[in-house]
């Protein structure tokens, strides 16, 4: 009998980071680092499900930055010479530990990691790996879902409801390009929700997107099924509300799995260990060190002595922690089906790169979770919100509160002494855009372009990447200097149209530079536009 | 900063970065102790900023910890206005109880300000009813006098569940002028709702105690929930579940 369903969703996401006025650039590895540790790990358990016929449902969210950079040309040449470089110094070190049996296994297994992304990278996927998803999804495996084109957080945005249209219709059209197919459901950037965030969401041909628990909580009116069953809205979209002991046991660094003993130390690698000669030629700019994704120890505990990672024993512990998930939900479901009217759904969403990338182990415990659940002798059913919404089921219905999963549930993350500089300029760059759509309403050619190159400068300065950086801390210059970039390069624009003076010959550069969203329609802009159906 | 990075930095630089981070040190520090020292102020608050990080935006944060170090010095070439000339205010929402402002003033309407004897700004919240009529917040008008300088502030709102909005007035000996209105804010109610009948009730107490929210019973037993429970909603419910 079943008791119910768990829905898993993971939200894969990267700002734009494209740089090719240099040869190289360190901010690029982000997504490199992503595609080795988290995407290609990723498609390969998908895979592996599906050669072995377990069937199985997941949610993947795909902002359209991502999608664009995945697509890229000139970054998939760069993830190439990336991987040979990292094959290099696998080479090197197999030379340095080869006296040392603690180690040969490791980088032989890091070595062999970076030949098998290389040959799926290059020979699978033919350097698109959106592909090897599209597919996953064509199969019936995957939902995949988008979100805001720039992943802007939306709540501090809400005063320009057309920048907010611009941001979703835009996401929507360049998914569709991309994936074959329009979203059925949209992942707000940072759970960020706001009263009237739907219509947009509506007007746009989705059918839910997903909230923080006490979004769901404090509606309007509290929801009998509390998060266990999507909140039907007035205007007829669902929200469904993340579950906070299953988000814990993965995302808790103290009391969640990934914290456990055995597995991969993230921080100990040997760009921080070994000298720096010997590095430098792995190494960006001047030497600086860094992550190489070379790390040899477990966690061990609180302790700087830390014992070299063994893969096997750290398999065991996924193996129970998987198990442990499912029995975990399965206990959780039992006890709600006594008293809801309706079949449960325990709806838990990740970020994509927490798998992988933070945690190595991650992507094997996910193909061990979805194991598990083919055979949990069906007390627990893998679902998408879509599959859950295609039922007709009777839902709460309500409105949700003002919520984001950010710290203490809000904006303070995104609205801060840290960042808080930065929204006067955004703002005022919205307000500029939409004059320019007023001034030229229709055109074509030379001028189309440029104004649409405005508006993507508008949306690449709305990234909730930037002022997170700002807060937390970590690359805080190359986050002030995009968003500064992206607005100095959207008021040239401005200023240039106003005195017919923008240069083709820049304006050329910036759009070979930042070449997202394609089909990008400056006039969406327009704050007198036809305000999208309130139903 | 990694230790590499701030061995190549002359020892004015390393006094200055010192200097910027509230670093105490006796005068005749040498280099090396120095350069320890802010890197010990460096990991103490990176320890500070990870606790009060919740568990979501910590394991945000490693996507973009490639290095420990701010990598390239960019010149910041691209520098933004210190005002666009104009008189306006807006307010964002942040959390229940918090708004933040921000506005700007026209050069012409500083130097009226600058020429009016004894004039000073004031920021009025006021609540905003279901008409969209603005009432005063409290039988005192809540006002929070700004220097002619300042360009933002964050607001303690009085209450959650309320709307919002501001007005930037300037008041010399004997009238006031409102300079610019903001926008509206909808600040969230932060309470559960009892339940209409008996079975809803046993349905959202099951709920809540599945979500490892049996803390939140007692509060919706009493009605209103304190600000606090939303922190405890996301980081804490190990500890809830007792």
């Amino acid at each position: 009998m079943s008791y119910g369903f768990l829905s898993i969703v993971l939200h894969a996401h990267l700002p734009f980071v494209r740089h090719p006025d240099y040869e190289r650039f360190l901010e690029e590895d982000w997504l490199f680092d992503a595609i080795s540790e988290t995407y290609l790990p990723l498609l390969r358990v998908f895979n592996n499900l599906k050669r072995d016929k377990i069937p199985f449902r997941l949610t993947l969210s795909m902002s359209p930055t991502l999608s664009a950079m995945l697509t890229d040309e000139l970054l998939a040449e760069r993830y190439v010479s990336y991987c040979e470089s990292k094959l290099e110094l696998a080479r090197k070190e197999e030379k340095r530990v080869a006296d040392d049996e603690r180690f040969t296994p490791l980088v032989a297994m890091y070595k062999d990691l970076i030949e098998q992304n290389l040959a799926d990278f290059e020979g699978l996927y033919k350097r698109n790996i959106a592909k090897g998803f599209k597919t996953l999804a064509k199969e019936g495996y995957l939902e995949i879902i988008t979100t805001s084109a720039t992943h802007c957080f939306l709540p501090l945005y809400q005063e320009y409801p057309h920048d907010v249209e611009m941001q979703i219709h835009t996401a929507v059209i360049s998914h569709g390009r991309i994936f074959g197919e329009n979203p059925i459901g949209f992942w707000l950037p940072e759970c960020g929700y706001y009263h009237g965030l739907e219509r947009f969401i509506k007007a746009n041909g989705m059918k839910y997107f997903f909230t923080a628990a006490h979004g769901i909580l404090f509606a309007d009116k509290s929801p009998p099924n509390g998060v266990y069953s999507p909140l039907l809205l007035p205007n007829g979209t669902a929200a469904f509300g993340r579950d906070i002991p299953s988000s814990q046991a993965v995302w808790s660094s103290e009391d969640g799995y990934p914290g456990d003993m055995s597995y991969r130390d993230f921080y100990r690698d040997i760009g921080f260990d070994l000298p720096i000669d010997y590095l430098r030629p792995f190494l960006h700019g001047d030497g600086i060190r860094g992550d190489t994704g070379f790390k040899y120890y477990a966690i061990t505990g609180k302790t700087d002595e830390k014992e070299p990672y063994r893969p096997e024993d750290a398999l065991k512990k996924v193996k129970e922690h998987a198990d442990n998930f499912v029995y975990s939900r399965i206990k959780q479901l039992a006890k709600l089906t006594r008293t809801m009217d309706s079949p449960p759904i325990i709806v838990s969403p990740y970020d994509a790169e927490l798998f992988g990338h933070w945690w190595f182990e991650g992507p094997k415990w996910l193909e061990f979770l979805v194991r598990q659940v083919h055979s949990s002798a069906e007390n627990v059913i893998l679902a998408t919100p879509g599959d859950y919404l295609s039922k007709n089921r009777k839902l709460n219905t309500g409105t949700p509160s003002f919520s984001s999963w950010g710290n203490n549930g809000y904006a303070e993350v995104w609205l801060d002494g840290a960042n808080d500089w930065i929204y006067r300029h955004v703002h005022k760059a919205i307000e500029r855009m939409s004059e320019l759509v007023e001034r030229f309403p229709n055109e074509k050619g030379l001028k189309q372009r440029i104004l649409n190159q405005a508006a993507r400068e508008v949306l690449l300065s709305q990234a909730s990447d930037w002022p997170f950086i700002l807060k937390t801390g970590t690359t805080v210059q190359y986050a002030t200097r995009r968003i500064k970039e992206h607005l100095y390069n959207f008021n040239r624009i401005y200023d240039g149209l106003c005195r017919n003076t923008v240069s083709t010959e820049w304006l050329t550069r910036l759009e070979k530079k930042n070449n997202l969203f394609h089909d990008i329609d400056y006039r969406l802009f327009a704050e007198k536009k036809t305000s999208p159906d309130e139903d | 900063m990694t230790k590499e990075r701030l061995q190549k930095l002359s020892i004015n630089d390393l006094l200055e970065i010192a200097q910027n981070q509230d670093i105490s040190f006796s005068t005749d520090i040498d280099r090396e102790a120095l350069i320890e020292l802010i890197l010990e102020e460096e990991a103490e608050e990176k320890t500070d900023r990870e606790a009060s990080n919740n568990a979501a935006m910590r394991v945000k944060e490693k996507k973009f910890e490639k290095v420990k170090d701010e990598g390239e010095s960019f010149l910041l070439e691209y520098e933004l206005p210190e005002s666009y000339n104009e008189t306006k205010i807006t307010l964002l929402l942040r959390d229940p109880l918090w708004a933040f402002a921000y506005w700007d003033i026209k050069q012409t309407d500083i130097e009226k300000i600058e020429g009016l004897p004894g004039a000073v700004l004031i920021l009025r919240v006021y609540q905003v009813d279901e008409r969209g009529k603005k009432i005063n917040v409290k039988k005192e008008p809540f006002e929070i006098p700004v220097k002619l300088t300042d360009r933002s502030w964050y607001i303690n709102l009085p209450k959650a569940g309320l709307e919002y909005s501001l007005q930037l007035i300037v008041r010399d000996r004997t009238q006031e002028k409102v300079l610019c209105e903001s926008n509206t804010v909808e600040s969230p109610a932060i309470s559960l709702d009892p339940m209409e009948d008996s079975v809803s009730d046993e349905q959202f107490r099951t709920a809540l105690a599945v979500s490892g929210l049996q803390g939140l019973d007692d509060f919706y037993e009493k009605g209103g929930i304190p600000q606090r429970i939303i922190s405890l909603l996301d980081t804490q419910y190990l500890q809830l579940q007792g």
